[in-house]
């Protein structure tokens, strides 16, 4: 017949090993270590209860205290500040809790603000779509072509101004239903996160930044 | 004025079914009243707001869908830990409602995929086209929708139903699958790929003298509880996205991409005692992965774009002196054709002049270098490339050169220009051929004849121009 305590000391012991040898999880590793402590010291089955307290929710804590270090990490090493935030601020919470849903729900309300920030962020991005536009005037606007022509290539010029306007109008209308206080900041686009989706110089950037916010009143 | 009731039913459903769940299970307290209350609130918003996109990012403020699901997952588990309490410690009895729960979640799976399948085998493209085309004239002129009075501008709702039906049976009378999807669901779904590892499960659970704590120990040390994560599944849809990307890919990086993240799949589950990667590691490793290619995609997409302007400025302005440029597009389709050839004789070589010179100033670029340069040669390659050989090389020698702002075509230019589209010398006589490597792989996955099946194949070129011949090509180097 099976002793029960002894195949729970036994599993217990595996479970805190899963951890053992991997850094990413060395606060997991150290609650199970602790969690299995407290089943290694019992001499009958009927103890662990008493000796378990809140060993288990301190287990979920500690995997989401690891979970949201490799997320930390990883935005930072991707240079993704907006995006660190969001394991920056559970982990700043995260050991505040002793119920484990209240902590799911902090990590998912966390999760949602983080996306609300992320989408507020990245709507500045309009600035990489409206780059064609900044070119299409400059070239309706300065090709040569005979005097007949000049004021309808003006007017198409005038178009493609009147268009990034619209669209960066739009855009804050839009915003404005996350956060009545967003404004479309251009100059945002030359931080990492988006200048690395621009494949122009930094002179270049500088130059359509400068028209770009000639032509929106910025 | 509300959201279209189409609209809600999609969004508000599950949290519906799962208000109804509880109410069914009889739960109550202070979480299924908080749970309603929001429901009722989603609901109230759904009925307050006429633009879904107003109605998410409101939803998204509050938290709503969060908030749910936290009352809805508190309920489910008191209600465990209730009949928990009630049966008290009884190591047979946990170990058999863990088992049960396994056999639960098989059936699930495989239920989930007959639903599917049933679901893709009732699809109703007639009722599917009426249903869209109801909701989009009873949303003529909100936020999003047609202009108001579109649909009776064509003849009213019924008229446009009855061409649709019309269109919509010849389609399916030359492609009978062409709405359905049962094959590829039946295909890419594989249920076993997930329940057999919960079948292994099961079966250390079943073996003789099995007790709760043992079972948790072996499955962790065999690594059954990682293969019940389902990362074959996921290998498999790496290998499907791999083949799909290789066989029309947009650039070399987008298979590069794809290509590491399987390799990086590979590299983990083979660091691993029991060949199962770590999802978190896993995940990571994609996202530095896509993180790393992105710009690349971008700039190679920016450089493609830009020359391919520069070509069409080209082809558009040497075909507005052909004497039957106002008879043909874009131009046939102006008030004024005569004026519309004219406004491009006159203005296309300035603006020409503009793009070649943004295009140096970007990238350091010339005319020329397009040619050499590796997007060019990706395009022809993959048979993506829209002119023939000849007329690229007529349009690099004949038209570049005098491509001059306020000058015209040199008129003896005109009848080789002309010759050119009349005798369907323009354009690359592979283009039906593009798509054929995708033919074959969708055929390799889905069956002989599936794409047919489904998707128009291309009409047979009617261009007379000689395939490319790229080692034959003078301006490559």
């Amino acid at each position: 017949m099976s002793d029960l305590l002894q195949d729970y000391k036994e599993y217990y012991a595996v479970r805190a090993g899963r951890y053992a040898e991997n850094p990413n999880y060395r606060n997991s590793f150290e609650a199970e270590k602790n969690l299995s402590e407290a089943m290694q010291s019992c001499s009958e089955l009927g103890e662990f209860k008493d000796r378990l307290g809140n060993l288990n929710q301190l287990c979920a804590i500690a995997l989401t205290k690891d979970k949201n270090l490799m997320e930390k990490a990883v935005c930072e090493e991707l240079k993704e500040p907006i995006r660190a935030a969001i394991p920056e601020r559970i982990l700043e919470k995260a050991d505040q809790y002793t119920e484990v849903f209240d902590l799911i729900n902090m990590v998912n309300e966390e999760n949602t603000r983080g996306m609300r920030e992320i989408s507020l962020d990245e709507a500045n991005r309009i600035f990489n779509y409206c780059w064609m536009m900044l070119d299409r005037i400059e070239t309706y606007s300065q090709a040569v072509v005979p005097a007949a022509y000049q004021a309808d290539m003006q007017n198409s010029a005038k178009y493609y101004a009147d268009r990034i306007r619209e669209i960066i109008k739009e855009t804050e209308e839009q915003m404005r239903l996350l956060d009545p206080a967003w404004k479309h900041n251009p100059d945002i686009i030359k931080e990492y996160r988006h200048r690395r989706l621009l494949p122009y110089r930094d002179e270049h950037i500088d130059e359509q930044l400068s028209k770009y916010k000639t032509i929106a009143n910025i | 004025m509300p959201l279209d009731p189409m609209m809600t039913d999609a969004l508000l459903g599950a949290f519906k079914n799962m208000v109804q769940e509880c109410r069914d299970k009889n739960m109550s307290g202070e979480y299924f009243d908080r749970m309603c209350e929001l429901y009722n609130h989603l609901e109230e918003l759904t009925r307050t707001h006429d633009d879904v996109m107003a109605f998410n990012m409101q939803v998204m403020k509050e938290d709503i869908y969060v908030k749910i699901s936290d009352c809805y997952s508190r309920l489910l588990s008191a209600q465990a830990q209730e009949q928990q309490k009630e049966v008290g410690y009884d190591d047979a009895a946990l170990l058999k409602q863990n088992l049960n729960a396994l056999r639960d979640a098989i059936k699930r799976i495989e239920d989930e995929k007959a639903r599917a399948l049933q679901e893709a085998r009732n699809y109703d493209p007639q009722k599917a086209m009426n249903d869209t085309l109801d909701f989009a004239y009873r949303n003529e002129g909100k936020k999003g929708g047609l202009k108001k009075g579109a649909i009776d501008n064509y003849g009213g709702l019924d008229q446009v139903k009855n061409a649709g039906e019309k269109d919509l049976n010849a389609e399916l009378k030359a492609r009978p699958n062409a709405y359905s999807n049962d094959v590829e669901i039946d295909t890419l779904i594989r249920t076993e790929l997930y329940t057999k590892p919960i079948e292994d499960l099961i079966k250390l659970g079943e073996e003789p003298g099995m007790t709760y704590p043992k079972y948790l120990r072996i499955q962790i040390e065999k690594g059954l509880d990682k293969a019940m994560e389902g990362s074959v599944a996921v290998r498999e849809g790496m290998v499907f996205l791999l083949g799909m990307t290789e066989a029309l890919p947009a650039s070399p990086h987008h298979i590069e991409c794809e290509k590491q993240k399987l390799e990086l799949f590979d590299r983990l589950a083979s660091e691993s005692k029991i060949h199962v990667p770590n999802s978190d590691e896993l995940g990571f490793g994609i996202r530095r992965i896509d993180h790393h290619f992105e710009p690349l995609k971008t700039e190679w997409y920016e450089i493609k774009s830009r020359w391919e302007d520069l070509i069409y400025d080209l082809y558009i302005w040497s075909l507005s002196y052909c004497p039957f440029a106002p008879q043909i597009q874009p131009w046939c389709l102006y008030d004024n054709p005569q004026e519309a050839v004219i406004r491009t004789q006159k203005t296309q070589p300035g603006i020409f002049k503009q793009h070649e010179k943004l295009f140096q100033k970007y990238f350091g670029l010339g005319f020329f270098d397009i040619f050499k340069h590796p997007t060019y040669e990706w395009e022809v390659r993959y048979k993506y490339i829209g002119e023939s050989q000849e007329f690229t090389e007529f349009l690099i020698e004949k038209i570049y050169p005098v491509c001059i702002p306020l000058q015209d075509l040199p008129s003896e230019l005109i009848p080789p220009r002309s010759a050119m589209f009349k005798d369907n010398k323009e354009m690359n006589p592979d283009l039906d051929k593009t798509i054929l490597p995708m033919v074959e792989y969708y055929n390799s996955v889905f069956g002989e004849g599936r794409w047919q099946s489904k998707y128009q194949m291309p009409e047979k070129s009617k261009s007379t121009a000689a395939v490319w011949n790229w080692g034959e090509f003078k301006y490559k180097n």
